[in-house]
């Protein structure tokens, strides 16, 4: 059976034109550097969160450490186990 | 080496308005992280002040624990004054040491030039211990080449701190052949002859007579004829020859000139206020020590005071320029004024061109109109009338 791609709505195009999503790189495991950040939550060894245009990137780890040369970008580095990625609207309606 | 970076430790209840205000701020921080409830963070020496200002109002406890950089590396050796004196001496005895003259060397043989070159070099203050860079060398060479005999050619280079000039001695010129055209002593004024002096030529006029312009005084065509008898009779030989006319032929002679001097004259001012600039004088470069440019004509007049270090004079000084603005405007003269003028130009006309002759008589008549002053002055000069003018010898 054949699946159908995901339909993108016209918004998410426009953020994609407006170069307004968020992009994400993982290096090993050694470091994650997330472009189009909004704001820095939380970083503590373990855990560092951060929130996106539409996401909210939380880096688990061990030694985490996080910088921000350059507008809107932020790094994290350290011993990165997982990267999970929560709907910033599905968490406004869990609060 | 990055140029200063702060390490802070941040206690405090929750940080997350920190992290706002340092996303919003575009704050460059490094190494964010929370243990045990304490913030580490990094950030640029720069934004020390921002950062500071900012965890005061936040009501946060902080602390730098550690600073590294350049930044703190030079403030701490500032605060050595002994360390940065002597730094600072070494370089500019070295500087110094670097471009002093300490060697002279002549490429040449002969003593005699050899000595008359160190002579022209001691006049324009090249001597051992003078500062290289201030050695205008294209001017030395043209005073070398100038006032030393023997050279044809000499050339400055400095190697170190050895100068050394190389010269090209003279080879001697190949003997020329001189061609001389034969020439007429002619008349330049209309003049009554007073007193002749003939050298070469032949003498066509004599003293007392009257000539015009361009009359022959002395002809360069010498004709001389030879009588001698033969069995009774009477052989003339005529020979002619060429020669190059020379002698003085003075004369008495008049030349009339006329001065105009009118009422309205436009005339150059040069304003007494002064603009001074200065500019940073280093060796030869004048660097503009000001923004704003001068519009219009000036005369100018300029003053350089060069630096000095223990009687030393260094190449760098100041350079104090005054301008002073130069303006034409229209000057109305009384007649007095403007024939006093008039008598000025006559003087300056007899200082220019008539300081060869003998001023015998002046005759002087002034003449005023609605436009201005006009004087005549009518010369009898007495002097040497005579010029040569070359001629072509028919074959």
């Amino acid at each position: 059976m054949k699946r159908k791609a995901p339909n993108i709505k016209f918004t998410g195009k426009a953020k994609e034109f407006m170069c307004l999503n968020s992009y994400i790189n993982i290096l090993d495991n050694k470091k994650v550097i997330i472009e189009n950040c909004k704001q820095i939550l939380e970083c503590n060894e373990v855990l560092a969160r951060v929130a996106t245009g539409s996401f909210q990137v939380e880096i688990w780890g061990r030694g985490l450490s996080l910088s921000n040369y350059c507008t809107d970008s932020v790094e994290v580095t350290g011993i990165v186990e997982s990267v999970a990625l929560t709907s910033r609207r599905l968490k406004e309606r869990e609060v | 080496m990055s140029l200063g970076i702060l390490s802070y430790e941040i206690i405090g209840d929750s940080y997350e308005r920190l992290y706002k205000y340092i996303m919003e701020e575009n704050i460059p921080c490094k190494s964010i992280t929370e243990i045990k409830g304490v913030l580490y963070l990094e950030t640029s020496v720069w934004c020390k002040s921002i950062m500071e200002e900012e965890l005061d109002k936040l009501s946060y406890e902080y602390k730098i624990t550690r600073r590294k950089g350049l930044f703190f590396v030079l403030k701490k050796l500032i605060s050595r004054k002994g360390l940065v004196l002597g730094g600072l001496t070494v370089l500019v005895i070295s500087f110094i040491a670097s471009n002093l003259m300490l060697n002279l060397e002549i490429l040449c043989e002969d003593e005699a030039i050899k000595k008359d070159i160190t002579a022209v070099l001691h006049e324009n203050g090249i001597t051992a211990g003078c500062f290289i860079p201030s050695i205008n060398c294209t001017v030395i060479e043209r005073e070398l080449k100038q006032k030393v005999d023997g050279i044809s050619w000499a050339g400055i280079t400095c190697d170190g701190s050895t100068l050394i000039i190389d010269v090209v001695e003279n080879v001697d010129k190949p003997e020329a052949r001189k061609i001389r055209m034969p020439c007429n002593l002619v008349a330049k004024y209309d003049a009554v002859i007073d007193k002749i002096e003939v050298y070469d030529g032949q003498l066509v006029t004599t003293v007392g007579s009257g000539v015009r312009k361009g009359d022959i005084l002395v002809s360069g065509t010498v004709i001389t004829e030879k009588i001698h008898y033969e069995d009774g009779k009477e052989i003339k030989n005529v020979s002619q020859k060429y020669a190059r006319s020379l002698g003085k032929i003075y004369g008495t002679f008049s030349v009339t000139q006329t001065f105009c001097q009118p009422f309205e004259a436009t005339e150059e001012v040069i304003d007494d206020t002064a603009v001074n600039k200065n500019y940073l004088k280093i060796f030869d470069a004048a660097i503009p020590l000001f923004i704003s440019k001068e519009e219009g004509r000036y005369s100018e007049s300029s003053s350089s005071n060069m630096f000095s270090i223990f009687g030393f004079e260094l190449p760098v000084g100041i350079t104090h320029t005054q301008l002073y603005k130069i303006t034409r405007q229209n000057t109305v003269y009384t007649e007095d004024e403007a024939l006093k003028l008039a008598y000025e130009q006559a003087e300056r006309y007899e200082n220019n061109f008539l300081k060869e002759y003998e001023i015998k008589d002046v005759k002087r008549s002034e003449k005023t109109d609605e436009n201005g002053v006009e004087l005549t002055v009518e010369y009898t000069l007495y002097g040497d009338i005579s010029q040569e003018v070359e001629f072509f010898i028919n074959k």
